[in-house]
């Protein structure tokens, strides 16, 4: 970049090009997106800290009680102490080079495991895993947002799955879903996250944060403590649904759908939980009490995915972004549940069919309106896994369920056919 | 992101202080446990399981996690209602810790451990019955050292004329583990000499 600097002030100087032209040829390279071989050197260098880190703590839990405790606790601060220090020096000299920063990031944060480690096995220090890796994100946050890393904040997102569900053993008590501290670190990396999207919006660690991010999130929802079992339904359906929205926004739209992996995981998890929700021995174990026992204290979480969910909702009407879609309206119809009482059973497993047949029904339709096979055979597969699962659970005779099985079939062959047919007239 | 460079640098140097001074801080603490500490031996039990980040341990359960108390009134509600309490030690014939007192009021001028309510139920309404988990249960060992002393500890126990037990000073309401001894002797240099002659 030096070398193009002066290139460029050479040309400038000679009055080849004007001061502003030149200026602009610098912003193009400076701007210019990562080379292949750049990536390269980048996703290596992440991978090599990580490796090296890693040997170092395992190293570590050998417990060389042969050495004194004096000398054990100097070794433990010898690798942060040097990656503090690489850390220093690539922000000073390499601050421009990304392969430097991640290297010298996930380094950093690596050792500071190390030596919560090291100094826990020394002293002999009390504390479950939980809390040694909940010491270990809240140092090493500052990291991604100084250097700044994104590996490393893709890294602590990781890590916090394992705290949330660590957390599961621990609380058996009602509400509390998520608990505050893992709640707040994950709000601040999705903070980092925003800016990243802000900075670089198409650059690939901003993709990797695009499937980490609501991954996380869902993760820590389904492995933390519950309690309130009918509240799963509409929080598991809230989260997804307001995934959902977030990837109808027009800045997830414009993209292809594989680089869309909200409006994906929000789609495929409403699916699937509404088939879990379909079955009678789900809800024969689910607890009924009253929804009297709700209180914002303790199902905070549910509250602030309800605002998310009817912000986004209403953004994107006023947006005139909003085409309807039957997974929007699926948590909206989950919502009587807590309080319909000994007729939970029932409704739970009425809507769950019901909204699947819809939402088999609406990608057919919509396939064959635009006519793309992918959206078409994903509301036929709906379709035909519903009547499937419905089929085995009836008493039915083999033939019926032979019968029943070919009539499938040929309705796949059948509507594929004609789908084709259609769009190659249509060309013509 | 940030971009001012001297703001930068400062967070980032508070960073570094902070990474440094929790660690010095969690030695620092202990330490002065160690040192100030009031030293009991808890006899105990304990297995071999491992962690993915410190290595292997021992699971140290103390014998000694039961207590009787005699109820008093309106005193014992609150103790029933809270899961923090203070517990003050004896030591019995063998030199072995026994639990002297559970309360959920600070004692004064006397070595208290902060103890956490496990289980506490009423028993024909004369006294109560408590579980108490202790604060210390990992004790980190070498990853050869550990399997042998899980297998020792077992056999101790089954043994009535040996006794094994933790090494532990006590300091306003913290505990530090220090050793380790199965009949008087580190359980390190035990293992180490059962290993040899196998």
């Amino acid at each position: 970049m030096a070398l193009l600097k002066e290139e460029i002030k050479e040309i400038v100087d000679k009055g080849i090009i004007d001061w502003e032209t030149g200026l602009k040829i610098k912003e193009h390279f400076e701007n210019k997106p990562e080379n292949d071989f750049n990536k390269i050197l980048v996703f290596f260098s992440i991978l090599g800290a990580l490796l090296v880190g890693l040997g170092i703590i395992l190293i570590f839990a050998h417990n060389w009680d042969s050495l004194s405790r004096t000398i054990k606790t100097g070794i433990a601060f010898l690798p942060l102490l040097t990656s503090q220090a690489l850390a220093a020096y690539t922000k000073l000299k390499k601050n421009h080079s990304k392969s430097w920063v991640e290297l010298s990031s996930v380094l950093l944060l690596l050792s500071i495991g190390a030596a919560i480690a090291l100094i826990g096995q020394i002293y002999q220090l009390p504390g479950d895993t939980r809390s040694f890796l909940l010491a270990w994100i809240v140092l090493g946050l500052p990291i991604v947002y100084l250097m700044p890393s994104s590996a490393v904040s893709i890294l602590l997102l990781l890590g916090l799955t394992s705290v949330g569900g660590e957390h599961r053993l621990h609380s058996a008590a009602v509400g509390n879903y998520v608990s505050i501290e893992v709640l707040g670190l994950y709000t601040i990396l999705v903070l980092y996250y925003l800016c990243l999207i802000k900075r670089a919006p198409r650059s690939l660690f901003t993709l990797w944060h695009h499937f980490i991010v609501p991954i996380v999130g869902l993760l820590l929802l389904l492995r933390s403590g519950f309690g309130f079992q009918q509240l799963n339904a509409i929080i598991y359906l809230l989260a997804l649904g307001l995934i959902f929205n977030i990837g109808s926004l027009a800045f997830f739209r414009s993209n292809r759908l594989r680089e869309n992996p909200y409006r994906i995981l929000g789609t495929l998890g409403t699916v699937i939980i509404l088939f879990v929700f379909s079955f009678h021995a789900i809800w024969e174990h689910w607890s009924s009490r009253s929804a009297t026992s709700i209180s914002f204290t303790n199902n905070y979480i549910l509250f602030l995915l309800l605002l998310g969910w009817i912000g986004t909702l209403i953004y994107l009407y006023r947006k005139r972004d909003f085409e309807f879609n039957p997974i929007q309206l699926t948590p909206l119809l989950f919502i009587p549940m807590p309080f319909s009482g000994s007729l939970a059973t029932a409704m739970g497993m009425g809507i769950s069919n019901v909204l699947l047949i819809v939402i088999g029904l609406y990608y057919f339709w919509k396939g064959q309106k635009t006519g793309r096979l992918t959206t078409l055979n994903f509301g036929m597969v709906i379709l035909a896994a519903l009547i499937v699962i419905r089929f085995f659970e009836m008493d039915l005779s083999f033939i019926s369920r032979g019968l029943c099985f070919v009539v499938i079939g040929l309705a796949f062959f059948a509507a594929n056919y004609l789908l084709i047919k259609n769009s190659k007239k249509s060309t013509q | 992101m940030i971009t001012n460079k001297t703001i930068l640098w400062i967070l980032f140097g508070l960073m570094v202080i902070a990474q440094l001074a929790v660690l010095a801080m969690m030695v620092r603490g202990q330490h002065k446990v160690s040192d100030q500490g009031t030293i009991y031996n808890f006899e105990l039990q304990g297995i071999d399981p491992h962690d993915p980040f410190r290595g292997k341990y021992l699971i140290l359960m103390p014998k000694e996690n039961t207590f009787k108390k005699i109820e008093q009134s309106t005193a014992t509600r609150t103790m029933l209602s809270s899961s923090q309490w203070y517990a003050t030690f004896d030591t019995d014939h063998q030199d072995l810790a026994k639990i002297k007192d559970l309360s959920t009021t600070l004692p004064a001028d006397e070595a208290y451990l902060e103890v956490q309510g496990h289980q506490s139920f009423q028993k024909d309404s004369s006294f109560i019955f408590y579980t108490i988990r202790y604060p210390f249960d990992r004790y980190y060992m070498n990853e050869a050292k550990a399997l042998p002393a899980e297998h020792m500890l077992r056999d101790v126990n089954r043994d009535s004329s040996k006794i094994a037990y933790a090494k532990v000073a006590i300091y306003q309401g913290k505990a530090a583990v220090l050793d380790v001894m199965v009949d008087g002797r580190p359980i390190e240099s035990v293992s180490e000499s059962a290993t040899g002659t196998q």
